[in-house]
């Protein structure tokens, strides 16, 4: 018994459109994957960066002779900053990618990241950094209420 | 409110942060003006005002009850607020976004007013005398 000659072609559509299906799905995965992930991540970046911020005000009140402290939080705010700055929407990412640099930003090579020196050394430039800061919790915390609708 | 003056009052919180913290603003605790909490149910835990350019500005605590859809009651809430008053005391304006800039320099005044460090001080120069 032969196939009429319709078969084969409905079945190269149909082969076709279950690959089209397929990429779609992946797609849609990855994005809700990447929803939840910042739906759990962005409020503990954002309550991480709170405390330092606090505990950074704190020891500006005691600058200069805090000076040590001040770099430790500036290196926490790094770290959570880098952290975070892969995984945030481009506009905030640019936000978070601006505060890094000016605090001090990686440099990328080929095969390895290296870290630059911290760039902030005088007290006008660590409010600077201090003000950046709350604009990024401020920005965090908008993302973190749009998500929960999202 | 216009995005202009939302950085605007952005700006105002970080000088009065760092004017706070250097010591050059002094607040004071105070009995806030009846309007904030007429006709409602919030609380105000603790009210500071300052002058700041004859302008007198006041920064306090607010509890308040919201409606939570998940646990089908009222939760209590809290946020930071800063008000510009006018010469007879009337709040003028009311400003509570940039939560956590507000909530850091709400610490640093009640701090300085409370004079922990001094009251702390002053027990335990106590505690050494009766020893």
């Amino acid at each position: 018994m032969t196939m009429p000659a319709w078969v084969a072609p409905l079945a190269d559509v149909a082969s076709l459109l279950g690959f089209l299906i397929t990429v779609w799905i992946l797609r849609q995965t990855t994005s809700i994957k990447k929803s939840f992930a910042l739906r759990v991540r962005i409020p503990e970046s954002r309550q991480s960066l709170e405390m330092i911020s606090s505990t950074l005000l704190k020891n500006l009140h005691n600058w200069p002779g805090s000076q040590s402290e001040i770099f430790a939080d500036l290196a926490r705010a790094q770290a959570v900053l880098m952290n975070l700055s892969r995984k945030l929407p481009r506009k905030e990412g640019e936000l978070v990618n601006k505060l890094l640099k000016r605090i001090g930003t990686p440099k990328s090579r080929i095969l390895f990241w290296k870290y630059s020196e911290q760039k902030v050394a005088s007290e006008d430039e660590l409010w600077e950094v201090y003000g950046k800061l709350q604009g990024v919790i401020e920005s965090l915390s908008q993302t973190e209420q749009d998500s929960r609708w999202g | 409110m216009s995005n202009e003056i939302k950085v605007k009052f952005e700006r105002l919180i970080l000088d009065l942060t760092r004017a706070t913290v250097e010591g050059k603003l002094e607040w004071k605790i105070k009995t806030p003006p009846n309007i904030l909490s007429a006709g409602t149910d919030d609380v105000i835990l603790a009210y500071y005002e300052t002058t700041l350019k004859r302008q007198t500005i006041g920064l306090f605590q607010r509890r308040y009850p919201t409606f939570s859809g998940g646990y089908d009651g009222l939760l209590w809430n809290q946020n930071i607020v800063l008000v510009f008053l006018d010469s007879t005391r009337r709040v003028i304006w009311e400003y509570s976004e940039f939560q956590s800039a507000l909530y850091n320099l709400f610490q640093i005044v009640r701090e300085s007013c409370a004079d922990v460090e001094g009251i702390l001080d002053e027990l335990l120069s106590v505690n050494k005398a009766e020893k």
